[in-house]
């Protein structure tokens, strides 16, 4: 995954707000420990906001401070400056962490230990090959938990590192290991109204985006729903009802605008080719292999999918 | 029952994302831990909703959330848990104590006549053979809390307390219970779990402040089973704690019924499994015996020499060399390892004490001499 250069600190000069806030939060955000002084605090969090959002007025300044995780913050930025005791509490505390989230996640030890290790190179602000840069840590802007922070950069490298893998299986590979592949798609395929095309676009702009971010994770993904349910914090019968409400609701809206667009209501229903839900696993992957060149990932992954 | 979407939503929902940069890996952890603000979140959702990538990352790294540790076990539920168990407990313990007392209820008039004439009237408003042992050794039982009578309401069907009060039919109260224990001549140890059976309170999870019986048992004051240089000891678990876990864990089958003693001419007799006991050997062994002789080795793939062991009702504290220190909230069958760590220093001496007070205040002793305490069930922390 692309993901931004770092910048260098700009040292910009902390705000008002910023001194208030860093004089009130010193000492639980434990910076004594690390050498760092109240306007060394203050330095800190005026980088990191800086980092967010450059372009926060100052009168949100205060509600982004209150929401930051400043001892996670500050003990992320002592590391990076490489101060042992800050080294030492980050190991104490989440060493044992990542690693059971890298297993949990690869589901494989070995695979585990060598995306841990190569997290914890990162982390320390070296490359495999020894070369010297910046630590990861500094995209870690105190928005969530520090641990969970670990969680989303171990899985955003397992997931680079599944389709670096992908990328690099050579056929002869693929086939030995026992791919098949499917007979190469008819030419033709059935001609679609335009209108249900931009009928249907239109409807899903208009949903908002946990809407569509929903439909994506069930109908595409093939989340089941108690992992939506986790994600989102909702009980599974929650994200079922809202599932079948968006989609119902999708569906009835589409419906509608190709009969106002001139059709009748036999051919709405034909051109939208409605489904039954136990024919839609078989649409759904269709329709991912229409999207995408290459298998997508939860196709690879669909055993462990459930 | 979802319908499922039509394929033209499916086909634009797959269709290839417009080139834009992944939200940074913040971001994403603060979608997947609901600390965005709403704008944040709405923009990471919308670029959720287009990109696989992230979506999967998003949701590996929600299911590699941590288990629930010790601070994130919900109470109520173990209390609910515990009422579970506690009602057909109660329901069990009152055809017992039902059936013995019916028993001697039965056998009154026989041995009423044989303590008149043995005794030679010493006696004579006693009742045959129950008053004197029941209400002695009902006096030495902790006192009830005043919640205990509360719960014990609740267990006990209106007609069960009324019968108490008013005679007539054979129902009994939770102190006639305990005292028919104690009358049918059943160990102390059953005794103080048939007062557990009708008296159930102890089976809530206290508030951090309510006053919890003070079961903790420090390590090296603790009845010493082996002597060791290594303050060999033996914790035992609270008995109405324990009688609720054994319970629950083999489904009420250590419940049986025997015959009891000759006294009591065959009434019933309920004994219930003994309640574990916690010991660490003479080489530094973490050990729990749920049988008598028969003992478990705990946390043996631990390299630790461990030195101390403390039990409130189903919280296990061991600590040993090196600062080790291990906590079990489930008796003793899962363990996390608790790093007592000041200023980034992590604790190296050994634990060599373990007190608590209840499950929420303890301390740890070290042989440097430092002493550690913690008021939230170990969550953190302080050096003294």
């Amino acid at each position: 995954m692309a993901s931004a250069p770092i910048s260098q600190p700009a040292c910009p000069q902390p705000l008002a707000a910023v001194q208030a806030f860093a004089s009130a939060h010193y000492d639980e955000s434990g910076a004594a420990r690390f050498g760092i002084d109240v306007a060394g605090l203050a330095t800190l969090l005026t980088e990191v906001l800086e980092q967010r959002d450059p372009t926060a007025p100052p009168a949100e300044v205060q509600s982004l401070l209150a929401a930051l995780r400043v001892e996670e913050l500050v003990l992320s930025r002592a590391c990076m400056a490489g101060h042992d005791t800050a080294w030492e509490i980050f190991l104490t505390r989440y060493r044992a962490p990542m690693y059971e989230a890298a297993y949990k996640i690869a589901r494989d030890e070995a695979t585990a230990r060598v995306l841990a290790d190569s997290l914890y190179a990162e982390l320390y602000g070296v490359n495999q090959r020894g070369e010297s840069r910046t630590s990861k840590l500094h995209y870690y802007l105190g928005r969530g938990s520090l641990a969970g922070w670990l969680r989303t950069v171990v899985a955003q490298e397992y997931v680079n590192q599944y389709r670096r893998a992908k990328r690099e299986t050579s056929l002869e590979t693929a086939i030995e290991g026992g791919q098949q592949f499917p007979a190469a798609e008819e030419a033709e395929s059935p001609v679609t109204d335009p209108r249900i095309a931009a009928e249907t676009a239109f409807e899903l702009a208009a949903l908002n985006a946990e809407d569509r971010f929903l439909l994506a994770a069930y109908y595409l993904d093939r989340h089941t729903l108690a992992e939506i349910a986790r994600l989102l914090r909702v009980h599974e019968s929650t994200i079922s009802r809202k599932l079948d409400r968006v989609a119902g609701g999708l569906r009835k809206r589409i419906r509608k605008g190709l009969i106002a667009a001139g059709m009748s209501a036999r051919q709405a229903d034909e051109t939208m080719q409605d489904v039954d839900v136990c024919d839609l696993p078989v649409n759904v992957r269709e329709t991912l292999r229409q999207g995408m060149r290459e298998a997508s990932f939860y196709q690879e992954k669909g055993g462990e999918q459930g | 029952m979802n319908r499922g979407i039509p394929k033209s939503v499916g086909d634009a929902l797959a269709s290839p994302r417009p080139a834009e940069e992944h939200p940074s890996s913040d971001l994403l952890n603060g979608y997947v831990e609901h600390s965005l603000s709403a704008a944040e979140k709405a923009g990471v959702a919308m670029h959720l909703a287009a990109c696989e990538e992230c979506r999967e990352v998003v949701f590996l790294s929600s299911g590699a959330t941590e288990e629930p540790s010790v601070t994130a076990i919900a109470e109520p539920a173990r209390v609910w848990h515990g009422w579970k168990w506690a009602v057909p407990a109660a329901a069990l313990l009152a055809l017992a104590s039902s059936i013995l007392v019916e028993h001697r209820e039965r056998l009154a008039p026989v041995r009423q006549a044989a303590t008149q004439t043995s005794s030679n009237q010493a006696n004579p408003v006693m009742s045959p053979g129950v008053a004197t042992s029941s209400v002695a050794e009902r006096d030495h039982l902790p006192p009830k809390p005043a919640s205990n009578a509360a719960l014990a309401a609740k267990l006990n069907p209106p007609g069960y307390q009324r019968a108490t009060t008013g005679g007539g039919k054979k129902t009994f109260s939770s102190d006639q219970i305990a005292s028919a224990g104690a009358v049918a001549g059943t160990s102390s140890q059953n005794r103080d779990e048939l007062a557990a059976f009708s008296n159930p309170a102890p089976t809530t999870v206290p508030p951090p402040q309510a006053a919890v019986p003070h079961n903790a048992t420090a390590t090296s004051s603790a009845g010493a089973v082996a002597p060791s240089p290594l303050q060999t000891a033996v914790a035992q678990q609270p008995p109405i704690a324990h009688t609720f876990g054994a319970l629950g864990r083999s489904g009420f089958q250590s419940l049986n019924k025997s015959a009891a003693s000759p006294g009591l001419g065959g009434a019933i007799h309920v004994s219930i499994a003994p309640p574990a006991h916690w010991r660490i050997t003479a080489d530094g062994h973490l050990e729990r015996s749920a049988a008598a002789d028969t003992w478990t080795r705990v946390l043996a793939d631990r390299p630790v020499v461990f030195r101390a062991v403390a039990v409130v009702l189903n919280d296990i504290w061991t600590g040993g060399d090196n600062g080790a220190l291990f906590h079990s909230i489930d008796g003793g069958n899962n363990w996390s390892q608790v790093v007592l760590s000041a200023d980034g220093r992590p604790e190296t001496s050994a634990v060599v004490s373990i007190q608590f007070d209840d499950v929420w205040h303890g301390s740890v002793a070290t042989q440097a001499g430092s002493r550690w305490t913690t008021s939230d069930r170990g969550q953190t922390w302080t050096k003294q």
